[in-house]
């Protein structure tokens, strides 16, 4: 079930880092936030990275869209250097990040309105992804009046909106409850399977990461490297909440969290410091 | 923020009852003696000034050149405002050299350079104008820094995600956070304005509300400062209302409890 050692062509790979280390400067002292990590993912596969708090998970995702410069090592997006920020990519991050002052259809329209799309096209994407994401009625809202959960949807359209091929997602439904939560993630999967992206998904709740994913990926603690990869052969469609009681993924979850479990532990004792 | 809600008719009634009952022992106190009407006044004396004014034509014409001065020392001192704290916020080299002086500036009482301001542009419209607009330049300047300065880094990072030109990021994300910002601020900025006119023409003027109530204390009228100081209250209470509403209008977007408040 390890898949460490496949090697695909560079026309599959939707991402390839290639020895990436990120250090941050802070107050007198140096934190390695990541170490030497080389992690190649394929074409619309979902895959999820999960680690222990603080691993440098987040710093990935910002080197994978472009935002922060890598201190050293290599990123390639469907082939191509990543020198500033990609097009062709979502990024959902942990807080909506809606713009406040906009409605629910001025938020979804603002990446057609960046792409200078015209009018009519706008509205017409526009109005079917509000409608896929089950918003028909809250177009004039704006983001406080809508649920955690409503507003995550509004986040998800925004994205979808453009068909970027990758899309990488920061811990997009830790704030949300239980039951809005497991309907938010098969909401994606079902979204999901109707596009051609890749995912690449953040969480600290491994139980999540095998749920939703093709392959989970498991960082040590900080700083953050790749320590094992994991392929999650669970029949598609499927239903995050039923899943979960299988004996496959009970099977599945023990063996990856073999690997979890020391680097959270290693992290406790990094707290603080 | 209260515990318990207020009916506000209520609050209405009681606060015009107020408002009768010293009316009322303000013109019993004239009548009787107990206040000497040539400190204090009458309300029946005023009334009849304001009337006097109206049928002579001079409180239109009061009126009229004081809301216009307040008017364009608003509009030239928020544009101002805008402009400058926007540039401020977004040059580094500007910020740190420039930003210092504001502060300065903002911390002078700017009311001393009335004498400087009529010596310059002279008794007219002008020196209004400019007291006004430098009155209110400072706070404008500063909620635009604030709003620019203060903005969600995640809200600029999802932006460029979605595509935004730095262009497209100024458009959408900065100018919307300052406008809040300056917005909030709004009838603040509304009441330093029409503070720039009416102490513009106590100063110095031929006419204006500020100017009838100096006039009015050189003639030792207190009816005429206190008639003065009513028509002044009352133009305070339409502006301030209609600036709430507008208010109430741009910020349909924020959750109620954090929109300004008060009547």
């Amino acid at each position: 079930m390890i898949g460490t050692g496949e090697r695909l062509t560079s026309d599959r790979l939707a991402i390839a880092l290639h020895q990436v280390s990120h250090r941050f400067q802070g107050l007198g002292r140096t934190v390695i936030a990541l170490e030497d990590v080389t992690l190649e993912i394929a074409r619309e596969r979902f895959v999820s990275i999960v680690g222990p708090s603080g691993c440098g998970k987040s710093t990935l995702l910002a080197i994978i869209a472009g935002l922060l410069l890598p201190t050293s090592g290599q990123v390639f997006i469907n082939g191509s250097p990543v020198t500033d920020v990609c097009q062709d990519l979502g990024f959902i991050f942990q807080k909506d990040a809606l713009m406040p002052w906009k409605t629910v259809y001025e938020n979804i329209a603002l990446p057609l309105l960046f792409r200078r799309f015209p009018r009519e096209e706008i509205h017409d994407r526009v109005m079917s992804w509000i409608k896929r994401v089950g918003l028909t009625g809250f177009e004039d809202h704006y983001p406080y009046q809508l649920s955690g959960g409503m507003r995550k949807r509004v986040a998800l359209a925004q994205t979808l909106v453009y068909e970027p091929s990758i899309i990488l997602m920061d811990e997009p439904f830790t704030a949300l409850d239980v039951h809005t939560r497991d309907r938010m993630e098969n909401e994606l999967l079902h979204l999901w399977s109707g596009l051609k992206s890749t995912i690449v998904f953040v969480t600290h709740d491994l139980e999540e990461a095998i749920a939703l994913s093709d392959e989970v990926v498991v960082f040590t603690a900080r700083p953050g490297r790749v320590k094992a990869r994991h392929s999650i052969d669970l029949p598609r469609p499927r239903n995050v909440a039923e899943i979960r009681a299988s004996p496959e993924f009970l099977k599945v979850y023990r063996m990856v969290w073999e690997d979890l479990r020391d680097e959270v532990v290693a992290s406790y004792g990094q707290q603080g410091d | 923020m209260g515990n318990r809600v207020i009916d506000h008719r209520v609050a209405a009634v009681l606060q015009a009852g107020i408002v009768v009952a010293f009316l009322i022992l303000w013109e019993l106190g004239g009548r009787s003696g107990f206040l000497d009407p040539f400190f204090y006044s009458m309300p029946s004396r005023i009334i009849a000034t304001i009337a006097y004014w109206a049928r002579q034509g001079v409180l239109a014409v009061d009126l009229l050149t004081t809301v216009y001065e307040m008017l364009l020392g608003f509009a030239l001192g928020t544009g101002g405002g805008i402009v400058l704290g926007y540039f401020l916020a977004t040059v580094p080299i500007l910020d740190a050299v420039f930003t210092p002086f504001m502060v300065l500036f903002n911390a002078t009482p700017r009311l001393v350079l009335v004498p400087l301001f009529i010596l310059w542009f002279g008794i007219g419209l002008a020196s209004k104008v400019v007291l006004s607009a430098v009155i209110v330049i400072f706070p404008v300047l500063f909620a635009t820094y604030s709003g620019i300065k203060e903005v969600d880094p995640d809200l600029i990072a999802k932006a460029r995600v979605l595509g935004a030109r730095p262009v497209d990021i100024t458009w959408h994300v900065l100018i919307p956070s300052a406008l809040s910002w300056v917005f909030s601020g709004l009838r603040v900025s509304v009441g330093f304005a029409l503070i720039g006119a009416v102490v513009g023409e106590y100063l110095g003027a031929n006419r204006g509300l500020g100017y009838r109530i100096a006039f009015s204390q050189a003639m030792f009228d207190a009816t005429g400062v206190f008639a003065g100081l009513i028509v002044l209250l009352a133009v305070v209470w339409v502006i301030d209302s209609l600036v709430k509403n507008l208010e109430q209008r741009l910020s349909v977007w924020k959750p109620a409890s954090s929109r300004v408040q008060g009547s």
